[in-house]
């Protein structure tokens, strides 16, 4: 059987991250959460290797803003796309620039469509 | 009679011997002239019995060397002289030919008008000649006075006349003989001086009043001259503005305000150049020693309105620079709490719609998992469980609620409208609530509640609520994870409430802001919410007579005291 793959939610609202873990699985995907930017970095620091991750900006401990800065730099990580999720139009476009943006309230079918669009590798090799 | 140069008029008219010598002449005339045509003007001996036998006795050729002389003499001198006769008839019996020069009637017509003269004085002097006239007469010392009489034309000559009366033997008055000297360019001279004396005076007034107003302006102004700037003038608030510690008139602005020169120098050197003024706004000024470049607003800086005027000389070029400064700090400083009032506004519109968002995005996601479910869509496999998603809405509409309260607070205590329920509370008991409620689900290490037994006071019990859910949530939003300590105790009339935490932490200029409206210590990247919670219960906590404070250090946590009043004012 072919193994799905891999979404990590980061975002500090508990509802919310339970939500679109219970959707995202429903639809197929596993699916890994973390409450801050903080613990999305070590988890990515411990191996975890997602298809996309759905990054919140506004969060306690360490911010999107500053998870993307950490994450853009290690070559490794740079390479998992992200999908910012804010309920606020994200300033600090340079560290942003090549992140799919989804502003909250998010639709399912639009995250859907997102996700897809970015782990389904096509023709010419891209990610995007 | 040309008009006479003012400087021997002035030695004729304030030179007795002179005039002595001229009288003299023409008493002599007027004695052996009795018999003498004197050109139009004759001295008829018949009307004149007083000349008297003696001026008849005189040899006819005698007599007309003599007349021929003084004839000469009468008709050469810069006046006119004449002789009047005191017995009635006509008035003037004499008049020489200079009359004509002085005021453009000849002589016959002046001797043949016994009025005339009278006529031709300025009526203003007219009363003024004919007292002293009288006054001489009565007296019998000679006539002095300086009247205007009008020429034919009407213009005004300016006449210094002296006159004595001649009596015979027993003392009778015979006649007047007198001489009047044209003082009209010496008057105008006098006249001339006195006005330009009243300029100079009225000037120095005017400079004095200019002085005075600028020195009492409440506006920096001072008068910098030539290439060196030479401080002319500078007034108290220059002088204060400028940091002055002496009087520095005189001095080249170089010397006197080095640091204000090097500032200004460029400014004033193309106002010079080019005569073109300059004009700044809001050009900050910091106290002498204070280095520029630090953030605005700080203690002392100072704003201003600045003016460079150029001040020209009579050839038009610019000698002098005027300096007009005003201070506008109270404005800067209003329009600057204007602008973050404004600022904090908009900022907090901006955090409500993104805060309303949160909420709304869960309910949102929770109605499209229901809606999945009710469609009988195939959810990956999972069974269908509305209820869990019917939860999951209450718990966000909740929150939204929460926050419209929050939003409603703020218009009801900005309105004054905050409406108290009150009644007997136990603010133990209340505590104990709200510590149960928000830390369920947490770590039953996390917090700890302290309390002797119930302290009861005449609270609102709802607001009670929300003071104690506001520090308790602050404290375990920004608590690090640590455990937080909540105590309460009576003290008294007071009842005490505190919530510690050893988390994040404020800064002192933070623990300053956050009881303000709008104003939150965390950055809103890492902690959201509208910034008005700490204001809220600040408020509330006010309206029940209380007052809150805040002892933290970054890093080290802080310590919420609320200290209420068991009766409450309200």
């Amino acid at each position: 059987m072919e193994v799905k793959p891999q979404i990590l939610i980061v975002e500090d609202d508990r509802e919310v991250r339970e939500t679109l873990g219970y959707f995202l699985s429903a639809m197929g995907y596993r699916t890994a959460g973390a409450e801050n930017g903080h613990e999305a970095l070590e988890l990515l620091q411990g191996g975890l290797r997602p298809a996309v991750i759905l990054l919140d900006l506004m969060m306690p401990v360490m911010d999107g803003w500053e998870f993307r800065e950490q994450q853009l730099g290690d070559e490794d990580l740079a390479r998992i796309p992200v999908i910012v999720t804010s309920a606020m139009t994200p300033r600090g476009e340079e560290l942003l620039a090549d992140a799919c943006f989804l502003l909250k309230p998010i639709d399912l079918q639009d995250l859907l469509r997102a996700i897809e669009r970015r782990v389904r590798p096509r023709f010419d090799g891209g990610a995007n | 009679v040309a008009k006479s140069d003012p400087k021997e008029v002035r030695g004729a008219g304030g030179d007795d011997l002179e005039l002595d010598a001229v009288l003299a002449m023409l008493a002599t005339l007027a004695e052996i002239g009795t018999s003498i045509e004197v050109g139009i003007g004759s001295i008829e001996p018949a009307s004149h019995p007083a000349l008297g036998p003696e001026a008849q006795s005189v040899e006819p050729s005698r007599l007309h060397v003599v007349e021929a002389r003084y004839r000469a003499l009468i008709e050469q001198i810069p006046a006119v002289t004449f002789v009047a006769s005191l017995a009635g008839g006509r008035n003037e019996i004499y008049v020489s030919p200079q009359i004509e020069g002085l005021l453009g009637f000849d002589q016959e017509e002046w001797t043949s008008d016994p009025i005339l003269w009278y006529r031709q004085i300025h009526p203003d002097d007219r009363q003024g000649l004919s007292l002293e006239f009288a006054a001489s007469c009565m007296s019998g010392r000679p006539f002095k006075q300086v009247v205007r009489v009008l020429t034919r034309a009407g213009e005004v000559v300016w006449v210094h006349a002296e006159a004595r009366f001649v009596r015979d033997e027993q003392g009778r008055l015979l006649f007047l003989q007198g001489i009047g000297f044209d003082i009209t360019e010496q008057h105008r001279a006098q006249e001339k001086l006195m006005q330009e004396r009243a300029a100079r005076a009225e000037a120095d007034r005017e400079r004095a009043r200019l002085r005075e107003m600028f020195t009492g302006l409440p506006a920096a102004v001072s008068v910098l001259r030539g290439p060196t700037y030479r401080i002319e003038f500078l007034n108290p608030i220059a002088a204060e503005v400028a940091g002055a510690e002496r009087d520095v008139t005189g001095e080249p602005l170089c010397d006197a305000f080095p640091e204000l020169f090097e500032r200004v120098a460029p400014v004033l050197d193309e106002v010079r150049a080019t005569g073109e003024p300059f004009v700044a706004k809001e050009i900050s000024v910091r106290p002498p020693g204070q280095p520029a470049g630090q953030p605005p607003g700080q203690e002392g800086e100072r704003w201003f309105h600045l003016t460079c005027q150029p001040l020209h000389d009579r050839r038009g070029r610019v000698d002098a620079l005027l300096l007009h400064a005003v201070d506008v700090t109270q404005e800067v400083l209003a329009r600057r709490q204007v602008e973050e009032a404004l600022q904090l506004r908009e900022d907090f519109v901006s955090v409500a719609a993104h805060e309303l968002r949160n909420p709304v995005n869960g309910l949102k996601l929770a109605f499209q998992v229901l809606r999945l479910h009710l469609a009988g869509a195939p959810v990956g496999g999972m069974p269908p469980d509305p209820t869990r998603w019917l939860d999951k809405i209450d718990v966000q509409i909740e929150r939204l609620m929460r926050l419209i309260e929050g939003l409603l607070d703020v218009s009801r205590i900005t309105a004054g409208r905050l409406h108290l329920e009150l009644e007997r509370v136990d603010l133990v008991e209340v505590a104990r609530e709200v510590v149960e409620r928000s830390t369920s689900g947490m770590d039953p290490g996390r917090s700890a509640l302290r309390a002797a037994g119930p302290v009861v006071g005449t609270w609102d019990r709802l607001r009670l609520e929300q003071i104690v859910t506001d520090l308790v949530t602050n404290a375990i939003k920004y608590g690090a994870e640590k455990p937080i300590e909540i105590a309460v105790e009576r003290n008294g009339q007071i009842a005490r409430l505190s919530v510690l935490d050893r988390g994040i932490g404020l800064t002192p200029e933070d623990q300053a802001r956050i009881f303000q409206k709008f104003e939150r210590a965390a950055p809103l990247r890492r902690h959201g919410g509208l910034g008005l919670g700490l204001w809220i219960t600040h408020q509330i906590v006010e309206a029940l007579g209380g007052r809150i404070a805040v002892e933290s250090r970054p890093g080290s946590g802080s310590l919420f005291t609320v200290e209420l009043p068991l009766e409450s004012a309200r």
